[in-house]
């Protein structure tokens, strides 16, 4: 498909209660390819164990793939169980994702090779134990749901840094990754809202832009959220968590530039108790 | 680098970042790698997020770290040395100064001067560190060399006379009426590390002799003669108001950042025992380990909103951290710079473990 302007709008709705349970069996699959500018699309599926994305999705996945510049993108997932993984390489374009429900996987990347330029991004989730991936403008594919950085036991140990790489290791801890490398991109001008209001959910976050503003919000407990900035200058996180038993990582690494000192900006509100929060920024050059 | 001109009375030997030179018609000048204008009488040097050293004639020195400002008032060479003069005015931040080795000038018309005493040497390498209301520390190096003292300074103003004769002394002088403290030797510095000495807060020492004696500005501690008693309303007085918490985001201070923090402190690794009993209690909050307003040691603005019932802590050195939790919360923040290590507790400090690293 490939058109100069688009309008489409996309509904299934479907309840299959026994499918709701087994938890991933295949309902409805949407698998998009588009290429094209000035694309308004919605799509919005109701029920349980629908998937936006390829046609192996029992299993691995296969990302649908959008190249659009300059569009409007709503994408929603109404229902337990259900899947999104994507690739949408835009610019200039607005894309909201909403998921309303429990147990739901969202994998999506925006902006591959570096090229999330001037997106704009709002996401919210309503549920609880949601797992996520999200990467704006990060064109690493390593990270996905069941690789994060960094587990949470004996959380109260610094990470060190040296150079570029963080890592952190100590005694009793295991890690799936010793260190992470922020690797500079070359994206511009991104700003993402996430709103999240449920418990038990796993949040990977990764940025990779320069002026990226990201808001997020978490309301609920025992939630798993990592999120990572890296790249260019002042890149700025509003944070509110309010729930007890949270595991919150933020990384902001900046200075793509030799020389030049960029700032990370983190302001944070938390209401919470019992919670593990980490904080590193760095300048890498 | 920068040779003296015709017309100079020294030259920039070392530079690093952002400093420039005031001349006395008004005129900025930028120093550079590419622009290094020679000294002249009435120069203001000033540096920003940078350094500089500037060597006399008769070869004194002054090293200047950042965020400081010196005026160069005189500079006077005689073929005669005890006609000869200098007199250089400390107005703030922290700068070395060692006298020459030259023949030119006899040490005693150098003069020295900072906003709240007048420094006489007698060959002697030194620090000047000067906050933003004036008040000044003064620590006696040693000789490079020999390790031992570098000489005699002798601090006057019109509060008295203070000597110092050995390497590491220090005194403070809070104001031009109030005799400097009395010599405290500061331990757990060496050499190697003056050269790139950074004192910005008072040193421990400094501080117990300053609680010993009352010195302490009414922040910390008022000194007993300075109550006057027949002012003492203690009807009239609210108690539901803190001085402390009316500390605001508007007084937040960017330019009190001190990027290179206390060298100092550092070295004498932060007694965390003493650190936590610079409490807020007395503002009827439970932090530890910093106080509300700005705490120059750990570089926190700590805002509480009493009817927001929260409390906000911000950083700017090195990126950019701002917490905000309620004051019923119970917190433990540590954070770990290139320069230092701090830990603030709210309440018991159980509640939220937060761990920041910052590393440029």
């Amino acid at each position: 498909m490939n058109m100069n302007k688009s309008y489409i709008f996309v509904m299934f709705g479907l309840i299959s209660m026994s499918n709701a349970i087994a938890g991933d069996a295949n309902d409805n699959e949407i698998f998009i390819e588009q290429t094209g500018n000035n694309v308004e699309l919605t799509i919005q599926q109701i029920g349980a164990g629908n998937k936006y994305g390829g046609d192996n999705f029992s299993g691995t996945s296969i990302d649908m793939t959008m190249t659009v510049s300059d569009s409007y993108l709503d994408i929603l997932l109404d229902g337990d169980y259900n899947k999104m993984f994507g690739t949408i390489a835009t610019t200039g374009s607005t894309i909201n994702n909403f998921i309303t429900g429990d147990y739901n996987l969202w994998n999506q990347k925006i902006g591959v090779a570096n090229t999330a330029d001037t997106i704009t991004i709002d996401s919210a989730i309503t549920g609880s134990t949601n797992s996520v991936v999200f990467r704006a403008g990060n064109a690493d594919d390593s990270y996905n749901v069941d690789t994060p950085l960094w587990n949470n036991t004996a959380a109260e140990s610094f990470w060190t840094v040296s150079g570029s790489v963080w890592s952190r290791t100590a005694t009793g801890q295991t890690a799936y990754w010793g260190s992470w490398t922020p690797t500079a991109g070359s994206a511009d001008s991104l700003d993402m809202d996430l709103d999240v209001n449920g418990s038990d959910n796993t949040l990977n976050v990764f940025v990779n832009s320069t002026n990226a503003t990201f808001d997020w919000d978490i309301t609920g407990s025992d939630n798993w959220i990592q999120t990572t900035m890296e790249d260019g200058a002042d890149n700025s996180q509003t944070v509110a968590v309010t729930g007890d038993y949270n595991f919150i990582f933020v990384g902001q690494n900046t200075g793509s530039t030799v020389g030049v000192t960029n700032n990370a900006i983190l302001d944070a509100t938390f209401t919470t108790t019992h919670s593990d929060i980490n904080i590193i920024q760095s300048d890498a050059n | 680098m920068g040779s003296a001109s015709a017309e100079s009375i020294g030259g920039i030997t070392e530079q690093k970042g952002v400093a420039s030179l005031v001349r006395n018609g008004g005129e900025e000048i930028t120093v550079s790698g590419t622009s290094v204008p020679g000294i002249e009488l009435k120069d203001t040097a000033v540096t920003g997020n940078g350094r500089m050293l500037i060597e006399f004639l008769d070869e004194e020195e002054l090293s200047i770290i950042e965020h400081t400002r010196i005026y160069i008032d005189e500079a006077y060479y005689d073929p005669d040395p005890s006609k000869s003069k200098m007199a250089i005015r400390m107005v703030q931040g922290t700068a070395r100064f060692t006298s020459g080795r030259g023949k030119r000038i006899n040490k005693s018309n150098v003069q020295l001067s900072t906003p709240t005493a007048e420094i006489a040497i007698l060959g002697t390498d030194f620090t000047t560190t000067i906050d933003e209301i004036g008040q000044s520390l003064i620590i006696l190096l040693p000789d490079e060399k020999t390790g031992l003292s570098s000489g005699k300074i002798i601090i006057s103003n019109a509060g008295g006379t203070v000597t110092l004769e050995e390497a590491y002394q220090a005194s403070t002088i809070s104001s031009y009426d109030k005799s400097p403290s009395a010599p405290v030797k500061l331990s757990g510095i060496d050499p190697s590390m003056i050269s790139n000495i950074f004192i910005v807060s008072e040193p421990q020492e400094i501080k117990e002799v300053k609680q010993q004696e009352g010195l302490l500005s009414e922040n910390d501690n008022v000194n007993i003669l300075d109550v006057d008693f027949l002012e003492f309303n203690e009807l009239e007085k609210d108690y539901l108001e803190y001085d402390e918490l009316e500390f605001s985001e508007l007084d937040i201070d960017y330019l009190a950042v001190d990027f290179l923090q206390d060298v100092l402190d550092v070295l004498q690794a932060l007694d965390k025992g003493t650190s936590l009993d610079r409490s807020a209690l007395s503002s009827g909050i439970d932090l530890q380990g910093t106080i509300v307003g700005f705490d120059s040691d750990t570089q926190y603005n700590s805002i509480v909103d009493k009817g927001a019932d929260t409390i906000k802590f911000f950083r700017d050195v090195d990126g950019v951290i701002s917490i905000s939790m309620l004051l019923s919360q119970s917190a433990t923040i540590r954070t770990v710079s290139d320069q230092k290590e701090s830990e603030i507790i709210l309440g018991d400090g159980q509640g939220i473990i937060i761990n920041i690293t910052q590393v440029q």
